[in-house]
C-alpha cells in the first residue's frame, strides 16, 4: 500500500481519509497528527481534519492505525476503477 | 506436519512460567522455518513467534478471527463463548460497536486528564513504601496503583480497591493448571466453563458489575459504569452479558496487565542497577525507558486465533479451523527486529513490542492508559533517588498467559544514606 501511494503522488501530498464504519476510536492517529486527525469524544470515532501528509508520513499513518481505517482520499477517477 | 525427531515443543504447561519465559525454547521455534505445530490436548496450534509474522495475524482478522472458538488455547462450546464474549472475543461491527462504547475514554488527549490522579495515587503509595525501606513491591505499589486508577476512571468505588484485586489473583489462578478455588466460591452456581478464565471469581466480579449498574440505574453518576448501564437501557447497543463481561474486562484487564510490568520493570531495575542509573541521571531516558518495560515485561504471554480460511503464513499452510497463537512471549526477544534482545537497555531508541499486541482491530484498549500509569510511576520513584536491590527471588505466577508476578521483596535505600 505503502509504495503504491509514493508512486501515485512522488513529492506529492496525499490527502487521508477515515473509514468511519472500521475505525475504534484508538486516537493512535491524533496522537501522531494532531493537526491532521480529531477522535470526536461523543462518538468516539476519528475524522480527518488537516490538508494531508507527504507519502512516507501516509504510509506511516496507515500502518500505525490498529483498525485499518486510514487511507488516501479517492478521486472519482479511482472509485470507479 | 513434518515429523521430527526430537521432542516436541512444550510452552503451554503453567508451570514452566514459574521459572519465567522459556526462552531457549521460543528461540529455537522462531529459528525454526515456516510455522512450528505445537501439540496441544490432543489437538495442536500453530505457534507464531516471530515478530512479523506476530503483526501479520494481527493485522488481518478477517482471515485470523477472534470471534470463533476461543481466543485463550482451548475451545469454548458455543453456549461458554457466547456467555463470555466481550470485545476481546469479538470481530468486526460487533466489535466496532462495543469498542466505540468506551474507547474515548482511553485515547491519549483523554488519558492525559487522568496523570494527576495518577500522580497523586503514586505519590501516597510510594511515600508509605520509601518510608517503610522496601518491602513487597506488588503488595504496596504495584497492585493498588492501577486498580486504584481503574476504578477511579470507571466510577467504582476506591474502598473496593482491595476485594477488586484478591478477584484479579483468582482470575490469575484460573489461567493455571491447578485451580485452588473450590467450584461454589464466591456463592458460584454457574457451571465454571460459562465463566470467564473459569473462575468462580469471575461469578463475584460479574455480580460486582451487575450490583454497581443497578446503583447506577437508580442514582446516575457522571462515570463510565453509568454511562454502560444507560447503553444497555438504551436497547441494542448493549446487552446485559456484554455489560458484564465489558465491566470484567475493564476492571481486570485495567488492573492485571499494569501490575505485571509495573513490578517487572522494578524487577529488571533492581537487576540491572546501571540501567536505573542511566534513568537518575537522564529523565530524557523516561519514555524509552517505559517502551522498554512495557518490552521486557510481556504481561499478556499470548492471544490466540483462529483462521476463516485456508491461507498460509511464513510458506506454512494453515487450514480453515486452525488454531494460530501468537506468543508476544517470543515476539518481544525477536533477534530479527531488537538488538541484544536479552538485554534490559532503557536507551532503545526503536521498540517495536508487542505488549499492546501486533496492531489490529484488537490493539490494547488501556495502552495510553498503561503508559501513562508506567511513566507515572517510574518518574516519581526516580525522583526519590532510591536504589532498588532484591532481597530474595520473586515468586512468579503460574500461568502460560498472564506473566504475572505474585511477590517482590525490595529493599530501597535513600541516595547517600
Amino acid at each position: 500500500m505503502s509504495s503504491s501511494i509514493s508512486d501515485q503522488t512522488p513529492g506529492g501530498i496525499v490527502r487521508l481519509a477515515v473509514d468511519q464504519e472500521v475505525c475504534i476510536g484508538m486516537g493512535q492517529c491524533e496522537l501522531l497528527e494532531p493537526e491532521q486527525f480529531l477522535v470526536d469524544d461523543d462518538t468516539g470515532v476519528a475524522s480527518a481534519t488537516g490538508d494531508g501528509v507527504s507519502p512516507e508520513r501516509a504510509a506511516q499513518l496507515i500502518d500505525a492505525c490498529p483498525s485499518g481505517a486510514i487511507g488516501p482520499v479517492r478521486t472519482p477517477e479511482e472509485l470507479t476503477e | 506436519m513434518a515429523i521430527s525427531a526430537t521432542a516436541p515443543p512444550d510452552v503451554t504447561t503453567s508451570d514452566l512460567y514459574l521459572d519465567g519465559i522459556p526462552h531457549d525454547t521460543f528461540a529455537a521455534m522462531r529459528a525454526t522455518p515456516g510455522l512450528v505445530w505445537h501439540p496441544y490436548e490432543g489437538g495442536g496450534f500453530w505457534a507464531v513467534t516471530r515478530h512479523a509474522d506476530v503483526k501479520a495475524v494481527s493485522k488481518n482478522a478477517e482471515v485470523f478471527s477472534s470471534a470463533v472458538g476461543h481466543t485463550n488455547l482451548w475451545d469454548l462450546e458455543a453456549d461458554a463463548l457466547e456467555a463470555r464474549r466481550s470485545l476481546i472475543d469479538t470481530d468486526g461491527a460487533d466489535h466496532v460497536r462495543l469498542r466505540r462504547l468506551v474507547s474515548k475514554v482511553f485515547t491519549p488527549r483523554n488519558i492525559r486528564r487522568w496523570e494527576g490522579t495518577t500522580r497523586a495515587i503514586t505519590n501516597e503509595l510510594l511515600d508509605a513504601y520509601v518510608a517503610r525501606g522496601g518491602g513487597d513491591f506488588v503488595e504496596h505499589v504495584a497492585a493498588p496503583l492501577p486498580i486504584r486508577v481503574i476504578l477511579s476512571i470507571l466510577g467504582v468505588p476506591l474502598e473496593d480497591a482491595d476485594y477488586l484485586v484478591e478477584i484479579s489473583n483468582h482470575l490469575v489462578e484460573g489461567t493455571s493448571d491447578h485451580q485452588p478455588l473450590p467450584t461454589d466460591a464466591y456463592g458460584n452456581t454457574t457451571e465454571l466453563r460459562l465463566l470467564p478464565f473459569n473462575s468462580p471469581a469471575s461469578h463475584a466480579l460479574f455480580e460486582y458489575g451487575e450490583k454497581l449498574g443497578d446503583a447506577r440505574r437508580v442514582d446516575p453518576q457522571d462515570d463510565i459504569v453509568t454511562m454502560l448501564i444507560q447503553a444497555e437501557d438504551g436497547g441494542d447497543r448493549l446487552s446485559p452479558s456484554e455489560y458484564r463481561n465489558l465491566f470484567h474486562l475493564l476492571v481486570f484487564a485495567g488492573n492485571e496487565t499494569t501490575r505485571t510490568s509495573i513490578t517487572h520493570g522494578a524487577m529488571a531495575f533492581a537487576r540491572f542497577p546501571d540501567q536505573w542509573q542511566r534513568l537518575l541521571d537522564d529523565r530524557a531516558l523516561l519514555e524509552p525507558a517505559v517502551e522498554e518495560v512495557l518490552r521486557w515485561s510481556t504481561p499478556v504471554l499470548h492471544m490466540r486465533r483462529t483462521a476463516t480460511t485456508d491461507t498460509e503464513l511464513a510458506g506454512t499452510a494453515i487450514a480453515a479451523g486452525d488454531k494460530v497463537v501468537m506468543w508476544y512471549a517470543s515476539a518481544n526477544f525477536d533477534e530479527a527486529v531488537f538488538d541484544d534482545p536479552q538485554t534490559f537497555d532503557i536507551g532503545r531508541l526503536e521498540n517495536g513490542h508487542q505488549s499492546f499486541g501486533g496492531g489490529g482491530p484488537h490493539m490494547c484498549l488501556g495502552t495510553f492508559l498503561a503508559r501513562m500509569e508506567i511513566s507515572v510511576l517510574f518518574e516519581e520513584l526516580a525522583n526519590r533517588g532510591v536504589t532498588l536491590d532484591l532481597r530474595n527471588e520473586p515468586t512468579r505466577a503460574s500461568s502460560n498467559f498472564v506473566h504475572g508476578v505474585l511477590s517482590l521483596d525490595l529493599d530501597l535505600t535513600a541516595a547517600g544514606s
